[in-house]
């Protein structure tokens, strides 16, 4: 390949660049929280949204907001819409932004 | 008879032709399999991938989107990589990854239904031959639908396609090879029973066999059953046309005897042509009852007779009707076996025996042994001989070199006649003993 040598450069270029993304390490928060048992498992969450929502998950963000965390969950539906879901992490109602 | 392709010919092509079109059926179907399977794990990769641009998505201030997050794999990111996505809005210039570089994908002309996702082959950067798929896309934010498209470079797949279509092709050369092998074993092995029929025919027609007996398979028996019919159906003709050749001859030989002796005694002209020609006839019938007799023996298989025993017997005979003669013998030891019948060989030794002995001043010799040519058969005097250039004309038939000696005239020639229908030969020459050899080759059953 042409360019075998420039993805290395590109890379740390990438890396640097991070995405305006609000929280990356919301993983770790996410294992500190269920730990602690303020959230429920992930495949909970998951299992519900199967059951009542039809489409695929294509992203699970977790959030903190007046005092509780929330899923929030990306779905696209059937239709071709992309919907977003939010939680309440300790419960799995259904939450207004 | 023409020659056929033989039966292991005709077996070969079979199973070469068969193996042949099943690799190659089953060659073409594995590769056509892998080629799809290895097409569909790209375009799961590139639907995966194009989830996460839908993930990722998000409007963006100038009333266009951006992405709030890469993709993973950096070859979306290089230049002519290999990997595309580009995301088209009515009325907006697309957004296009970097590996894009300069150049656009094609907007397929393509109704995408809401939700649906469609595949498409199409040219890309570079003239990359490119895999896509697409799909449309609303988020909120944002009223009209976006259409997204993730492609990848075809030359990818078509590497890993043609690495596994050159290992099946070995893998199905190995195997052509070993089944060819195994076909050849089967074919050899199958095929056994026919030459092991084929050596029995050459067994019994050398005489060392009399019948084909034996466990033949199924296939075969009946052909063997077939033969063995047509065998025993020849030996009976044979017998039969013999049995009329003696029965005639035996009819004639009384009436010529009365000839001859109603003609003994005179001298006038009648008397000896009377005579002359009843002797000619008794030769004549003579030989064409040996004839009869030794043309059965060719045309029978299986026959086998102890050259010995005939000799000695025939010696013992000769012996005492003529008192006067020393008959010495010269008998090898071991297997004395002669592929004929036992009374041609008394025709023939008997017929050399009597001309020894009519000619021999006193001593007569005969030698029988064995090689591997075949039996050797020999009968010496100590008479006057054959000369050189009178030999060949002593071995035609009715010509009587001595018409003093009593006698047809038939006596060599009729033995001469006898070998050569047995394949054999027989040479006249000068014996040690100072009168004529008689060398005969006859063929053996060992």
């Amino acid at each position: 390949m042409t360019f075998r040598t420039i993805p290395v450069l590109l890379l740390a270029c990438l890396a640097l660049a991070a995405p305006a993304r609000a929280d990356d390490r919301d993983h770790d928060r996410a294992r500190i929280a269920r730990e602690a048992g303020e959230v429920v498992p992930l495949e909970r969450l998951l299992a519900e949204v199967a059951r009542t929502e039809p489409g695929k998950v294509i992203d699970v963000d977790l959030e903190r907001g007046h005092g509780r965390y929330v899923y929030e969950v990306k779905l696209l539906a059937p239709d071709g819409r992309r919907r977003k879901i939010l939680y309440d992490a300790r419960t799995l109602e259904r939450v207004e932004r | 008879m023409t020659a056929r392709p033989s039966l292991r010919r005709r077996l070969a092509l079979a199973s070469f032709v068969w193996l042949v079109l099943a690799l190659a059926g089953s060659g073409a179907l594995l590769a056509g399999i892998f080629a799809n399977y290895a097409r569909s794990v790209v375009e799961e990769r590139l639907i995966d991938d194009m989830d996460h641009i839908a993930a990722a998505v998000e409007a963006a201030s100038d009333g266009g989107v951006r992405l709030t997050r890469a993709l993973p794999d950096s070859r979306y990111d290089v230049p002519y990589a290999g990997r595309y996505w580009q995301i088209e809005i009515a009325g907006r210039p697309p957004l296009r990854s970097r590996s894009l570089w300069d150049d656009t994908l094609p907007n397929p002309p393509d109704d995408l239904a809401k939700g649906e996702i469609h595949h498409h082959t199409f040219r890309g950067p570079a003239g990359q031959s490119l895999i896509a798929v697409e799909r449309n896309l609303t988020i909120d934010g944002l009223d009209m639908p976006m259409r997204l498209v993730v492609a990848s470079d075809e030359a990818e797949l078509a590497h890993a396609v043609a690495e596994f279509r050159n290992t099946l092709v070995l893998s199905l050369a190995a195997l052509g090879l070993g089944l060819a092998l195994a076909a050849a074993l089967q074919i050899h092995f199958g095929l056994a029973p026919l030459r092991r029929l084929r050596a029995a025919v050459t067994a019994l027609k050398a005489g060392r066999e009399t019948t084909l007996d034996g466990q033949w398979p199924a296939e075969v028996a009946p052909l063997v059953a077939d033969l063995k019919d047509v065998l025993a159906r020849n030996t009976a003709l044979v017998e039969r046309a013999r049995a009329e050749a003696g029965n005639l001859a035996h009819a004639l030989k009384t009436p010529l005897a009365v000839l001859t002796n109603a003609a003994d005694g005179h001298e006038d002209t009648l008397s000896q042509t009377v005579r002359a020609q009843a002797s000619a006839m008794r030769g004549h019938v003579e030989r064409h009852l040996a004839r009869a007799r030794a043309g059965a023996a060719a045309t029978q298989v299986g026959i086998e007779t102890d050259a010995r025993a005939v000799v000695l017997k025939l010696v013992d005979t000769l012996g005492r009707l003529h008192p006067g003669r020393r008959l010495r013998t010269a008998l090898s030891g071991g297997p004395l076996a002669f592929a004929g019948r036992a009374d041609d060989l008394a025709d023939i030794a008997g017929n050399l025996l009597d001309n020894a002995l009519k000619w021999s001043h006193g001593e007569v010799r005969v030698s029988l042994g064995a090689d591997s040519g075949g039996l050797a058969l020999a009968v010496d005097d100590d008479g006057p001989g054959i000369a050189p250039d009178a030999r060949a004309a002593a071995l035609r038939r009715g010509m009587r070199l001595d018409e003093t000696k009593p006698g047809t005239g038939f006596g060599l020639a009729i033995a001469d006649e006898l070998v050569a229908l047995y394949g054999g030969s027989l040479v006249l020459g000068e014996s040690d003993l100072g009168g004529l050899r008689v060398a005969v080759r006859l063929p053996s059953t060992r």
